[in-house]
């Protein structure tokens, strides 16, 4: 491996050795320790061995990004330490080692990457691979990425690759080809007042077929094609994926075809924003190894379509793509009540009004002799524009940005929320949740650089764990160091009433950040854009540094 | 020819890297030809649990045939309790003029896709291949033996798996039969699966040996060569195993012309479907 990794770097430097190096190198360093205490009251313990307590009480995630970069060319490396992984992250990532490499040569016409990238076609609905870090996701490639730029405006790319699934590779190739046409720059003559972009792509894998009972395709294929529209403050995009025969554990060797497709449409004037988005997924889980789940080995992204939340009980109940088939729409709007208005007073106020759903889609039995999703069949048929009768998600957010005075901002926001924790979550929780949500955000500046934020939350269910409270005071003194304080209390658990008070502290200098955090943490799902992990209850302290050069 | 001619060439290479599978999905396997006659079991006379030893060599791996002595030697000792499969497979295993028999099969490949044992350079082998999980699971042929006394001394049987094989062969269709009856004991762990292979004995062909003084024998007896698989590389489930259920699997092939039938050997294998770990295994001369 050490050979292939010296090979890998002197044959493309040799190649372009009439290149000057001289380019300066870059990186950046992160690791977090946490160490577990024993909880009474979550039974937090060794001898608990359904609490996940680990044996080894401290626990370790970092990180080293290495980048050398020129005018043409730049090349790098990431060294990874899991020793072991934090409470919640996939435990393959056990271990350390470089699990990043790469060389990539560049001017105006071609690009070429050897060793490993990500890469991302369109929307992702095709094929995205990607880093989210708190998530412990990461589908990069290895292999080689050329991109080709044949005249103006008309770009092609093109990859073959495995992918990573914690220290090691897929079994299966993925192989891939972009292309798109910017016909403002191709005919760049005629001085359109509008842009039009199009974009063609065409993924496929490959892995071998080694399971007795069915007779399975070696070779997947996937295709799409998009545009970006837009004229002056309006802008139109659409992409649409199809998917051949991908039989595979998450459909249940189903081998009927998937498709997918996302619009996206927003006008924007100045204080005003509108977007609209819908989408459909039917049957488009696609990894580069069929009998794999999770998180592992995605070969595309396929969107959530809900608000980003980040308070802390807005996160409760986050919304999880449901790869098999869905179908939602969002609508977000943003506005800015004037100065001197009725709304706006003094500073005026910002308003944002976020709607979201998701629904299962129409399945019907492709004959009275198979049952839907049969393995070993084409699995259903389905209206295209038929809603499935099961719903999965709903939500309602509106926020409220109110500027009172120089010093004084207040944030007030509700949600109310529908989860289908069943469906969403696979397996029974208490099916539908209804949950309504009310946060109010306080900031004040005491005097320059000092200044105090804090949160009040309530989340409100008769489901599930019942009612949270949330509290959260934070004062900062820029640049330098900040100092909170934060309970969550369930106080709706007929079972078990749990305080999770958190202390946190951080200090900045130069370009580190050093920050520690003790406390207890709440078990449940964690996601970023539709894409989560599971995280158990625990307590503790936990450091964390990170630094750039 | 351009260069952007030879350019889009290359990218539309990508489109043809698609398969589309018509009906059926599923593989129609244990379908038995209608000239074989249905064998009736009675009760096994010996329920001991067999340890299979999967050993991994080549016709062109010089350092293999001290192996298949040592291979040789251990079912001369451990007769009754081990069965052997020798799996041909990888670069060594390559045909070239000088040695032109290729004793490959679908099978084998598949299994040592798997397992990985030619990229880790013959001859090794797996004993019952436990430790795949934690990959753990190839061995040296110096380890075979320590092993198989581990699994021998480990495992007297203990969930009462039974395999039964009978097997016949009909000269004038040119056809092998094969009865096998499970019973599953009182197994209740994992799910399993059970698997049917032909291993040929006394193959005789040249084989690269680094301790002869022309670096090859020229016959070299080949022996528990793994030549086919009756249903796929990976078996039948035993699906919804209960305690004490019996499963009774039928299969029959056409001889192929280069097995001498006397040579013959017919193998029967349970396996763990998480863990690959071979769990109880039979084997029977396919004429006696």
């Amino acid at each position: 491996m050490k050979y292939l990794i010296l090979i890998v770097f002197l044959i493309p430097i040799l190649t372009f050795s009439q290149i000057n190096f001289d380019g300066n190198i870059s990186g950046n360093f992160q690791n977090d320790f946490q160490l577990y205490l024993p909880d009474k009251k979550l039974d937090f313990n060794i001898n608990n061995p359904f609490s996940d307590f680990p044996e080894e009480r401290l626990l370790n995630n970092g990180f080293t990004n290495l980048i050398y970069s020129s005018k043409k060319i730049s090349m790098g490396l990431r060294y990874e330490n899991y020793l072991n992984p934090l409470l919640g992250y996939p435990s393959g990532y056990k271990g350390e080692g470089i699990t990043y490499r790469y060389f990539q040569f560049h001017n105006d016409e071609i690009d070429i990457t050897v060793g490993n990238f990500y890469e991302q076609f369109g929307s992702g609905m095709i094929l995205r691979a990607y880093e989210e870090r708190n998530l412990g996701y990461d589908n990069a490639f290895e292999g080689v990425r050329m991109k080709f730029n044949i005249i103006k405006g008309i770009n092609f790319k093109s990859l073959i690759g495995r992918q990573r699934i914690f220290f090691t590779k897929s079994d299966g190739i993925v192989r891939g080809l972009d292309s798109e046409f910017i016909l403002n720059e191709i005919f760049n003559k005629l001085n359109f007042s509008s842009n039009l972009t199009i974009g063609l792509s065409f993924v496929s894998k490959y892995e071998k077929d080694n399971n007795p009972k069915y007779n399975l395709p070696e070779n997947v294929g996937a295709w799409s094609s998009r545009f970006l529209f837009n004229l002056k403050n309006w802008n139109l995009e659409a992409e649409y994926v199809s998917k051949y025969n991908d039989p595979s554990y998450v459909n249940n060797f189903i081998f009927k075809k998937g498709n997918a497709i996302l619009i996206n449409t927003n006008y924007s004037i100045r204080g005003f924003g509108i977007n609209l988005s819908a989408k459909r997924i039917d049957n488009m889980d696609f990894r580069s190894e069929r009998n794999e789940s999770l998180q592992n080995l995605l070969i595309n992204y396929l969107p959530a379509l809900t608000k980003q939340q980040t308070y802390a009980l807005a996160t409760i109940y986050p919304y999880a793509t449901i790869t098999n088939g869905e179908m939602g729409l969002q609508f977000d709007m943003n506005y800015k009540f004037k100065k001197q208005s009725f709304f706006g007073g003094k500073y005026g106020t910002g308003l944002n009004i976020n709607f979201s759903n998701s629904y299962s889609i129409d399945k019907n039995k492709i004959n009275n002799a198979t049952d839907i999703g049969e393995t070993g069949t084409l699995g259903y048929k389905s209206n295209f524009l038929k809603i499935g009768e099961v719903k999965f998600f709903q939500e309602l957010n509106i926020e409220i940005n109110k500027k009172i005075s120089k010093k004084l901002n207040l944030i007030s926001t509700y949600i109310n929320t529908h989860y289908n924790s069943s469906e969403i979550l696979g397996y029974s929780y208490q099916g539908m949740i209804y949950a309504n949500i009310y946060i109010l955000e306080t900031q004040y500046k005491i005097k320059p650089k000092h200044s105090i934020r804090n949160e009040i939350q309530i989340l409100k269910t008769q489901e599930h764990e019942g009612d949270w409270l949330m509290g959260l005071i934070e004062y900062s003194i820029s640049p330098k160091y900040f100092f909170a304080f934060q309970n969550m209390y369930n106080s709706g658990n007929s079972i078990k009433k749990i305080n999770y008070p958190t202390f946190s502290f951080g200090i900045n200098k130069g370009k580190t950040r050093f920050s520690t955090t003790y406390g207890k943490q709440r078990a449940g799902v964690f996601c970023i854009g539709g894409v989560c992990r599971v995280v158990p209850a625990s307590n503790g302290i936990l450091l964390s540094i990170n630094s750039t050069f | 020819m351009n260069n952007k001619h030879i350019f889009i060439f290359f990218l539309t290479i990508h489109f043809f890297a698609c398969d589309i599978i018509e009906e059926p999905f599923i593989n129609q396997m244990n379908q038995v030809n209608e000239y074989c006659d249905e064998y009736y079991f009675g009760y096994p006379n010996n329920t001991k649990r067999k340890i299979l030893l999967e050993y991994y060599t080549g016709h062109q791996c010089s350092t293999c045939p001290p192996a298949g002595s040592k291979v040789s030697e251990l079912l001369e000792i451990y007769n009754d309790d081990l069965i052997a499969i020798s799996i041909h497979a990888g670069f060594f295993a390559r045909i070239s003029s000088n040695y032109p028999t290729d004793y490959t099969s679908e099978v084998g490949n598949d299994w040592d896709y798997q397992f990985g044992n030619s990229d880790d350079g013959p001859p090794n082998g797996l004993v019952n291949r436990v430790n795949f999980l934690n990959n753990q699971h190839i061995l040296k042929y110096t380890e075979w033996e320590e092993n198989i006394i581990n699994q021998i001394s480990l495992t007297q049987n203990l969930y009462d798996l039974q395999i039964q094989l009978n097997s016949s062969f009909d000269e004038n269709e040119d056809l092998i039969c094969i009865d096998s009856r499970i019973d599953i004991g009182n197994y209740n762990q994992n799910d399993i699966r059970f698997k049917i292979v032909i291993t040929e004995d006394s193959l005789i062909s040249r084989q690269k040996d680094e301790s002869s003084p022309n670096g090859y024998v020229e016959n070299y007896i080949h022996n528990n060569v793994l030549r086919k698989s009756l249903n796929g590389s990976w078996g039948v489930d035993l699906n919804n195993q209960k305690s004490s259920q019996i499963f009774l699997n039928r299969y029959s092939i056409n001889k192929n012309y280069e097995w001498n039938i006397n040579n013959i050997n017919i193998i029967g294998i349970i396996y763990d479907i998480e863990t690959y770990e071979v769990l109880q295994a039979e084997k029977n001369k396919l004429i006696n």
